[in-house]
């Protein structure tokens, strides 16, 4: 034992005595847990203080020295003694073989049981018995401790990780910026308010800071973060009730939401579109004082009946016309406006396209000379078959074209189609008929236009006279670039002729005019012949009587001036007796046919004997 | 409405080795993987010693957390706690002062993970996924204003972990703002890995070693831990070799303490 340091804090063996005297196997037993103790340190971490270690390790002593002594001899206290090494937080495989060296060679070997010499067979097989016993206890009690770690550490980790995958999730969903959720976070969460059966109402209100891109250019995108945050502060701080939702749904857009389970929608409403007059309240940043306008969109649901996605789409559609009405202006969404303008969506989607493909076909309508009866002229009108939107008539095409910079483009694909047939008639009719074509103001008013005709003309080979441009009458005839377009037409040789007469704003005081810029002839609107009635006469003192003396009068002004009359709009047969009568000079209306396509239309001009 | 996580989450990589659970390893635990364990031997052919020096670290952690007690600190925020082990300080506070209250920080998710399934019945600590490099997150954490009333003084540990914070995240700074946020008979416990010593050239193949895990290493010397303690009151007997700092006995600080490879020091805000 010389060479061993005293261990502070474990006892001496002289402090083992009794008032009978030293107790000498008491001292064996000190001895060596206090040895034990000293071997074992610093094999593994064990948080308790050295004398809860030597108190504990001396207890194990005499389970160990009792068993050695025990009659019959019971080895299974080693295994109970291994346990309590692990449990006591010796796990280092050190601590085991320290613990069996000191077993074979410490004093604990003299604890021979009764009767039994020190170091005699007898003995030796007890303590190797006792020793395996302890090796048992020790592994096996390492290897379920080592399991369970395992164990717990794997099952950490899968906890760790889903929630990482959750958080990410979660995530996905939410708007760094402000923290509100972003477009997948509300439809998340409005989804269970929406849930199929529910009852209620939801409704919503996208909120639009138009001025955010103006803030964000003149005093930087982080002051208009800082906007943004101070906005979603007040929208989240005033709407948190259970059913209400907030979400910040594009950089500068935010939406409201709330389910409302009575009907009475208006107060919801109300308090929903209150959220663009708490978001125009000023916003400091940095004592920088920021006013932002806000649109508003509105937009009611039956809660069973719809999702986020379309809240958010007819909401944003409503906050569209709410923008385009000005500042600060909040819209409700409405079902029929927006069905209209989504046909004008995909109309004017789809009208580059079919100008391009052709896909705008020519239509022909037969003008027929009242005093022979002849066909001898077709206007072309364009009808556009579209394929889920049916016919779809002029008026609608030639607005979208014109608000989306194609008329000149739809003109010249029109012309160019009109005159190859006007061409092809030529080629194969004996009396080919005068193609008549609308051309609109706008192109007319552009300096390319009579340039464009003329090539037209050129690549279909058709002479000039064979072409009628039909002028509408409204709101041209003071422009003097259309003026001077009409006249380098007529100098080309194309027939010009102003449509719609009487229907703009030139007056009959304009007609002297028409001549000397090159106009050879009017149409009269159907709305001459629609006042005389279907069978074309009318009592001298009726409306139709006098509307009579006017469509005369008219005619016999206009050939005093030598510009030739065209009435559309002649329906009857009546209608047609009228106007010849009159001694007008061509007819067009239903009377003599309906536009048709160029096959038609074509059948139509063969079977006119020659 | 779903609320913003707290904390921005990353993907838990258990391919990747952990400092937390390598620590674990050199303490004996099992609570680590593979790749932990590879990495932790090449560690321990530098140091053999490694497992003494986790212990006598451990250690250090015991007797400042004692000490505190005995200065009647009873709530403690151990910022890099790791994978929980025996003698943890919410068992040593509890038991010497039941109801006393831990929180434990670890940017480990793993770490933080187990701390969880530990502390589950506990209803006096609590664990927070939280980066000692971002401290005002920590402290301004509902986790930690649920836990510690900061008018009252705390216990900061900041053990084993202020060498994973380099220079360029202001470890000064970084305690500082802890000082100030703790009320004034708060107590700060300190341990940090030293290259004092020992070779450079150890040093570098140790940092080295530690450049895979997310957490590298930067070692300080006494002089470098003494400043990390402005604004505070060191204790005696100052820093020191970790053994050294206050040993229950005499013959625990042995021949030569700087085998701990750490020093060590408690202050206290006055």
């Amino acid at each position: 034992v010389s060479d061993i340091q005293p261990l502070a804090g474990v006892p001496e063996a002289q402090e083992l005595t009794t008032d009978r005297g030293v107790d000498p196997a008491a001292v064996d037993l000190a001895v060596f847990a206090w040895e034990w103790t000293r071997v074992l340190a610093g094999t593994s971490w064990v948080a308790e203080d050295r004398t809860v270690v030597a108190d504990r390790l001396t207890r194990l002593t005499s389970r160990l020295a009792g068993a050695l002594r025990a009659e019959p001899f019971a080895p299974e206290a080693g295994i109970e003694v291994g346990e309590a090494l692990v449990r006591f937080g010796y796990v280092a495989p050190d601590a085991l073989a320290r613990t069996v060296t000191l077993l074979q060679e410490r004093p604990l070997a003299d604890l021979r049981p009764a009767g039994t010499a020190a170091g005699s067979t007898a003995a030796e097989g007890r303590l190797a018995q006792l020793v395996g016993a302890v090796c048992l206890g020790f592994t096996r009690a390492l290897r379920n401790r080592t399991l369970d770690e395992q164990e717990a550490i794997r099952s950490s980790a899968l906890l760790a990780w889903q929630r990482a995958e959750a958080a990410l999730r979660e995530q996905a969903l939410h708007d760094p910026l402000t923290g509100l959720p972003n477009r997948a976070g509300f439809a998340r969460d409005l989804e269970p308010m929406t849930a199929h059966g529910t009852t209620g109402t939801v409704t919503a209100c996208l909120l639009v800071v138009t001025d955010l891109p103006a803030v964000d250019d003149v005093a930087g995108r982080e002051v208009g973060d800082a906007v943004l945050r101070g906005l979603a502060e007040r929208l989240r701080s005033r709407y948190d009730g259970p059913s209400e939702l907030v979400a910040h749904v594009g950089r500068e857009e935010f939406i409201v939401a709330a389910v409302d389970h009575h009907d009475g929608t208006d107060t919801t409403g109300l308090r929903l579109a209150g959220a663009q007059e708490l978001l125009s309240a000023p916003v400091y940043v940095d004592g920088q004082r920021f006013v932002v306008s806000v649109a508003a969109g509105l937009v009611a649901r039956p809660a069973g009946r719809t999702d986020a996605a379309r809240l958010l789409r007819d909401a944003d559609r409503a906050a569209s016309w709410a923008r385009s009405r000005g500042r600060d202006a909040v819209a409700i969404f409405d079902g029929a406006r927006d069905a209209r303008e989504a046909h004008d969506r995909e109309l004017a989607a789809d009208l580059p396209a079919a100008i391009d493909s052709g896909g705008l076909a020519p239509h022909y309508q037969p003008i027929v000379a009242p005093a022979t009866g002849r066909l001898v002229a077709v206007e072309m009108l364009a009808r556009w078959p579209h394929p889920r939107q049916g016919l779809v008539p002029p008026s609608r095409f030639l607005r979208l074209a014109e608000r989306g910079g194609l008329s000149e483009a739809l003109g010249r694909s029109l012309l160019r189609q009109a005159c190859r047939q006007a061409a092809a008639w030529r080629a194969s009719l004996a009396a080919p008929p005068v193609v008549s074509v609308n051309v609109f103001p706008m192109q007319l008013a552009g300096r390319h236009t009579p340039g464009a005709v003329a090539e037209v003309l050129d690549e279909a080979g058709l002479p000039a006279p064979a072409l009628q441009v039909e002028i509408s009458e409204q709101s041209v005839l003071s422009d003097p670039r259309v003026l001077r377009g009409i006249a380098d037409l007529a100098a080309l040789g194309v027939h010009v002729v102003v449509d719609d007469f009487g229907t703009g704003r030139a007056n009959v005081a304009q007609l002297a005019e028409l001549p000397e810029h090159g106009v050879r002839g009017i149409k009269l609107p159907a709305d001459f012949l629609t006042r005389i009635g279907p069978d074309g006469s009318g009592c001298h003192d009726t409306t139709a009587g006098r509307a009579v003396r006017v469509l005369a009068g008219t005619v016999d002004l206009a050939h005093d001036l030598g510009l030739q009359v065209t009435v559309e709009g002649v329906e009857t047969a009546g209608q047609h007796r009228l106007v010849e009568d009159l001694g007008v000079d061509l007819a067009q209306g239903w009377h003599h046919g309906r536009p048709a396509a160029a096959d038609a239309t074509t059948r139509l001009l063969r079977a006119q004997t020659p | 409405m779903g609320a913003m996580p707290e904390w921005v989450p990353e993907t838990v990589d258990t391919t990747k080795p952990s400092a937390a659970r390598m620590y674990d390893y050199y303490l004996g635990g099992a609570h680590n993987f593979g790749v932990d364990r590879e990495l932790a031997r090449q560690v321990l052919a530098l140091f053999p010693d490694g497992p003494m020096m986790a212990q006598a670290n451990r250690a250090f952690l015991h007797r400042a957390v004692r000490h505190m007690l005995d200065a009647g600190v009873r709530q403690f925020l151990d910022i890099g706690s790791g994978i929980p082990t025996s003698g943890n300080v919410h068992e040593i506070a509890q038991q010497a002062a039941p109801g006393a209250r831990v929180l434990y920080v670890d940017h480990d998710a793993v770490a933080v993970a187990h701390s969880e399934l530990m502390l589950r019945a506990n209803p006096d600590a609590d664990v927070l996924h939280g980066d000692l490099r971002s401290p005002r997150e920590i402290l301004e954490s509902p986790h930690l204003r649920g836990l510690l009333d900061l008018s009252q003084p705390v216990g900061v540990l900041l053990i084993a972990v202020l060498h994973f914070v380099p220079e360029d995240d202001g470890p000064g700074a970084i305690i500082a703002e802890l000082r100030d946020a703790v009320a004034p008979g708060s107590y700060l416990a300190v341990s940090h890995g030293t290259g004092v010593g020992r070779t450079t050239v150890t040093m570098e193949q140790l940092a080295e070693i530690y450049r895979s895990t997310s957490t590298p290493l930067t070692f300080r010397d006494h002089d470098q831990v003494r400043e990390l303690f402005a604004g505070w009151e060191l204790l005696d007997p100052g820093v020191v070799w970790a053994p050294e700092w206050r040993p229950n006995w005499h013959d625990e600080v042995g021949d030569d303490p700087s085998f701990s490879g750490s020093v060590a020091a408690v202050g206290r805000r006055p």
